[in-house]
């Protein structure tokens, strides 16, 4: 099963990936060549370089723990209520769609 | 030797390693060095891809042990002992364990709420060297400001830091492969560095035990709020690493900014006209004169890469400083240009598990350091040509003097 996330790149247009249970927004993007998420520390909630807003999402999107909401402090871009860390939304059966916007920067 | 034989910790590509990078990029991106034995990767995909891949193991401390004499191994065991529980050398499922701790603890400290102590960390070095007219900027701003941070984060007394430098430079001819000394002194040294170091940290270790506070080294005791704590020898190793990893590094980035933003005076300029490019610098001299050169990996499996077969037991050299100037990767690489965007990133602080540790503790203390050395520091210049020091590893230079507008040339002694 599957994911269906589309990704909203900063600098226009957008990228759609049927994203795998199991498997995290980041780590989807890295895999593909998605721009704009660097993901450095690849995933250990270390770096906060995988930020992304939530546009849409149909289907319940992993919470957010409170390690989470303090790396999203060091986010480059400013954080709104969307901001998440893409490499903590991992795709499973409870989500059918995700829509994500790509910030201007991650470091 | 062949043209393509140069040597890495020699004069010339101490100085300038850039061209024989390029070159190697174009002719043999995998390229064996004999002298090193080891395989230079030298692209921004092969270096990527060996932060992450499984087959490259950074186990290197035991593989090193096992290949030299008995003699060599009884004499290197004691300090390479230490060295080889550092989390940075070893590999899953020992890793995970000890990386997760470490984050755990790194991620209490809440970094993003230590910007106003490590600005009048800052501001009271620069008072300081501003008030001594000094122009040793390494002793003045570019050491103390990280070993204070990192002492403080440790529960270290502050006060206690001029012994931080003496064990780094100790541990680093060993861990960053620095050349000059002969290696028997090398290892000695690091050996008695390595011992000190050790005893302090066991005193601090159980002085924080009996009045436990906010720092990392509490966060570790504590644990993670699971089962799972470290042994006192993990926490030794930890401490050491942590304080050793935290300072140098970063000295040697706010060195580096100041070489490069010296060195390219309309970059200078418009740093100075506007604070709000100093984050955008700052990734660019990660880029472009990053701390760190090279990363060590040893090859646990067999596997081709560039054409050339990689084998169980061979040495790599993750060349960072290469793959953050390939041409395939960064328009006009060789250019210090401080309004380059940040996509594609650089590679300076790694990738995946291994990734910086330190990271966006450095980032921090970059961007909080940068405006001030500006603010206090008009018309920034340096005087002395800059040397960098050999080292496999680091690019570090061999001290920093600097002049500025309205600096108190200090009194002469009578």
């Amino acid at each position: 099963m599957s994911t269906s996330v589309t990704y909203e790149l900063h600098e226009g247009g957008q990228r759609q990936l049927d994203v795998p249970d199991g498997t995290s927004v980041m780590q989807a993007a890295v895999s593909n060549g998605v721009p704009g998420i660097v993901a450095e520390c690849g995933g250990q909630l270390m770096c906060a370089t995988c930020h992304v807003y939530v546009e849409e999402a149909v289907g319940e999107v992993p919470e957010q723990s409170a390690d989470e909401i303090e790396m999203l402090e060091l986010a480059a871009a400013e954080t709104t209520a969307q901001s998440r860390l893409s490499c903590q939304l991992v795709c499973g059966p409870q989500l059918d769609a995700l829509v994500v916007r790509i910030p201007e920067k991650q470091v | 030797m062949s043209p393509h034989e140069r040597d890495l910790l020699g004069a010339e590509l101490t100085a300038s390693p850039y061209e024989f990078l390029a070159e190697l990029r174009r002719n043999d991106p995998v390229h064996w060095d004999e002298q090193q034995r080891a395989w230079l990767f030298t692209t921004y995909e092969d270096v990527a891809f060996g932060f992450v891949d499984q087959k490259l193991s950074s186990d290197r401390i035991r593989p090193l042990l096992d290949v030299v004499t008995p003699a060599r191994r009884a004499e290197l065991a004691p300090m390479l002992g230490v060295m080889s529980d550092w989390m940075v050398v070893t590999d899953p499922p020992v890793h995970t364990r000890l990386r997760r701790l470490a984050n755990a603890a790194f991620r209490q400290q809440r970094i993003a709420h230590m910007t106003e102590w490590i600005g009048e960390i800052a501001d009271s070095l620069l008072d300081d060297f501003v008030a001594s007219g000094s122009t040793d900027f390494v002793s003045g701003v570019a050491y103390p400001m990280p070993a204070t941070v990192i002492a403080k984060m440790l529960g270290a007394p502050e006060a206690d830091k001029h012994l931080f430098q003496r064990w780094s430079d100790e541990l680093a001819l060993v861990a960053f492969g620095a050349g000059g000394d002969a290696r028997e002194d090398r290892h000695r040294r690091a050996l008695a560095g390595i011992a000190d170091m050790q005893g302090y940290l066991e005193n601090l270790i159980d002085e924080v035990t009996r009045h436990p506070g906010d720092d990392m080294i509490s966060a570790l005791l504590a644990g993670s709020g699971t089962e799972d704590r470290l042994t006192r020898e993990e926490l030794v190793a930890l401490a050491s690493l942590i304080l050793f990893a935290g300072h140098e590094t970063t000295t040697n980035l706010l060195c580096n900014a100041v070489v490069a933003l010296t060195q390219h005076p309309d970059q200078l300029a418009a740093a100075y006209a506007d604070r709000e490019v100093l984050p955008g610098a700052l990734e660019e001299v990660l880029r472009f004169e990053g701390p760190i050169k090279v990363i060590v990996r040893w090859v646990a499996e067999d596997f081709e890469r560039g054409g050339k077969q990689i084998k169980a037991g061979d040495r790599v050299y993750l060349l960072v400083n290469s793959a953050n100037r390939d041409e395939k990767v960064f328009a006009d690489p060789d250019r210090f240009d401080i309004g380059r965007s940040g996509q594609p990133p650089h590679i300076a602080f790694g990738r995946g598990a291994h990734a910086c540790l330190g990271a966006q503790l450095a980032r921090i203390e970059g961007r909080i350091a940068l405006p001030r050395i500006l603010d206090r520091l008009p018309g920034l210049r340096l005087t002395t040509p800059v040397t960098w020091k050999p080292s496999i590893a680091s690019r570090a230079v061999d001290g920093l003097h600097v002049d500025y507008d309205g600096r108190t040339v200090p009194a002469l002694a009578g």
